[in-house]
C-alpha cells in the first residue's frame, strides 16, 4: 500500500471496504514508519472528533439574537390579534397633545373665530399630514393608525 | 419542516422566529468554531438570519439542505468578517471550571475546550491553518457535514473537500508534532545546562 496517507482519513471514518481495510492493517503492522504516522494521524483525528463533538453541544443562548434580527428585519413588536387596539405612539401621542394645546390656547385668545367646530391638523414629528403609509415605523414600538385622528371642540364662550 | 419554510418566506413571523430558533445554535457554533470570538460569531448569525430571512425563496431543497444552505450564507460571511481584521482576535480569559457553562466572549474556544480535555494548541493549530483548509475541518468536524455537503458550501467538489480535510489534518499533525519536538529540545536545552 503505497500512498498510506491518503487512506488514513478513510479508515479512520470507516469508509473502507472490508478488503482495503485488511491490506491497510496489514500494511501498518508491517510498516514502522507508516504505522508512526497513522499513531500520529490518529492522535489528531481523535483530538478533532473530541473538540467538534464538544463544540456541537455546547450550550448557546440564541434568544437576544432573534430580537436583534427582528429588528433589522423592520418586524413590529409582537402583539396578538385579540389585544386591545392599536395604539398611537408615544411620538405621535406628543404631536397630538401638542396640536391639542395649541387649538385650545387659539381658541380661548380669538373668540371671535371661534364659531364652530374647530378641528386642528394633526402634525408628525416631520411636518407631514399624519396618515397610516406616512407615519414613520419603529421597530420596537407598534406605530399604526387606523384613521387620522380628529377633534371636536366646543368653542369657549 | 417544510411547512415552516412555507410559512416564514410567506411573512409568517413566529414560522421566521421557529426557523431561527431551529437552526441558529448550530451557525453560532459553525461561526465560533470559524473566527474563534463570540461577538463576531453572533454577528455572523445575524447578519446570516437577515439575508436567509429575506431570501427564502432563493432555497433551493433540490441543491442542499436547509441547514447546509444556512451554513453557506454564514461562511461567506465568516470571511467578510476575517478580511475586515487581519489580526485574530484573542480574548482574556477569566476561567471558572463550570462544567455547562456557555462559550463567552471572555472565554477563547481554546480555554474552552482545554476545560474538557482538548489539547489546548489543537484549535490555535487549527486557526494557523489557511481559511479553506480551517473551514472544511470545521464544516466537518464542527459542523458534522457530509464532503458532499462541505463541497456545496465552501464551492467546491466533494473529492476536494475530503482532500482539504486530510490535508487539514496533516497541517494539524505536523504544527502539533514540531511544537512538541520544539518543547522536548528545549527540555533538553534545560537539562543540558543544569548538568
Amino acid at each position: 500500500m503505497r500512498h498510506i496517507h491518503d487512506h488514513i482519513a478513510k479508515y479512520l471514518e470507516g469508509q473502507l471496504d472490508a478488503a482495503a481495510r485488511s491490506r491497510f492493517e496489514g500494511h501498518i503492522s508491517s510498516c514502522s514508519e507508516c504505522r508512526a504516522e497513522f499513531a500520529a494521524s490518529r492522535e489528531v483525528w481523535l483530538e478533532m472528533s473530541d473538540a467538534g463533538r464538544l463544540l456541537r453541544r455546547a450550550p448557546v443562548n440564541v434568544g437576544r439574537q432573534w430580537n436583534l434580527v427582528r429588528r433589522r428585519l423592520h418586524l413590529p413588536a409582537q402583539r396578538p390579534s385579540h389585544e386591545a387596539p392599536r395604539r398611537l405612539s408615544w411620538k405621535m401621542s406628543l404631536s397630538v397633545a401638542a396640536a391639542v394645546m395649541a387649538a385650545v390656547s387659539s381658541m380661548s385668545l380669538n373668540p371671535a373665530r371661534a364659531d364652530g367646530p374647530a378641528i386642528p391638523s394633526i402634525q408628525t414629528p416631520g411636518g407631514a399630514a399624519a396618515s397610516v403609509a406616512e407615519l414613520p415605523t419603529q421597530a420596537s414600538t407598534l406605530v399604526v393608525v387606523e384613521q387620522t385622528p380628529t377633534l371636536t371642540l366646543t368653542p369657549v364662550k | 419542516m417544510d411547512d415552516l419554510l412555507a410559512l416564514a418566506a410567506a411573512g409568517d413571523e413566529e414560522a421566521a422566529e421557529g426557523v431561527f430558533l431551529r437552526f441558529s445554535p448550530a451557525v453560532l457554533r459553525l461561526s465560533i468554531g470559524l473566527l474563534g470570538d463570540l461577538e463576531d460569531a453572533e454577528e455572523v448569525v445575524q447578519d446570516a438570519f437577515v439575508y436567509a430571512l429575506r431570501n427564502l425563496k432563493r432555497f433551493d431543497p433540490t441543491k442542499s439542505s436547509f441547514q447546509t444552505w444556512l451554513f453557506t450564507i454564514a461562511i461567506s460571511r465568516c470571511r467578510n468578517k476575517r478580511r475586515r481584521k487581519w489580526l485574530p482576535s484573542i480574548s482574556l480569559d477569566w476561567l471558572a471550571p463550570q462544567e455547562h457553562s456557555q462559550i463567552g466572549s471572555q472565554r477563547s474556544v481554546e480555554e474552552w475546550l482545554a476545560l474538557r480535555g482538548v489539547r489546548r494548541d489543537l484549535w490555535t493549530a487549527v486557526w494557523r491553518l489557511s481559511p479553506a483548509l480551517r473551514e472544511a475541518l470545521v464544516l466537518r468536524f464542527v459542523g458534522g457535514l457530509t464532503y458532499l455537503e462541505i463541497g456545496l458550501a465552501v464551492g467546491c467538489g466533494d473529492k476536494a473537500a475530503e482532500s482539504r480535510v486530510r490535508t487539514g489534518l496533516s497541517g494539524l499533525r505536523r504544527q502539533m508534532q514540531g511544537a512538541r519536538q520544539e518543547w522536548d529540545e528545549w527540555l533538553a536545552i534545560l537539562a543540558e545546562a543544569n548538568r
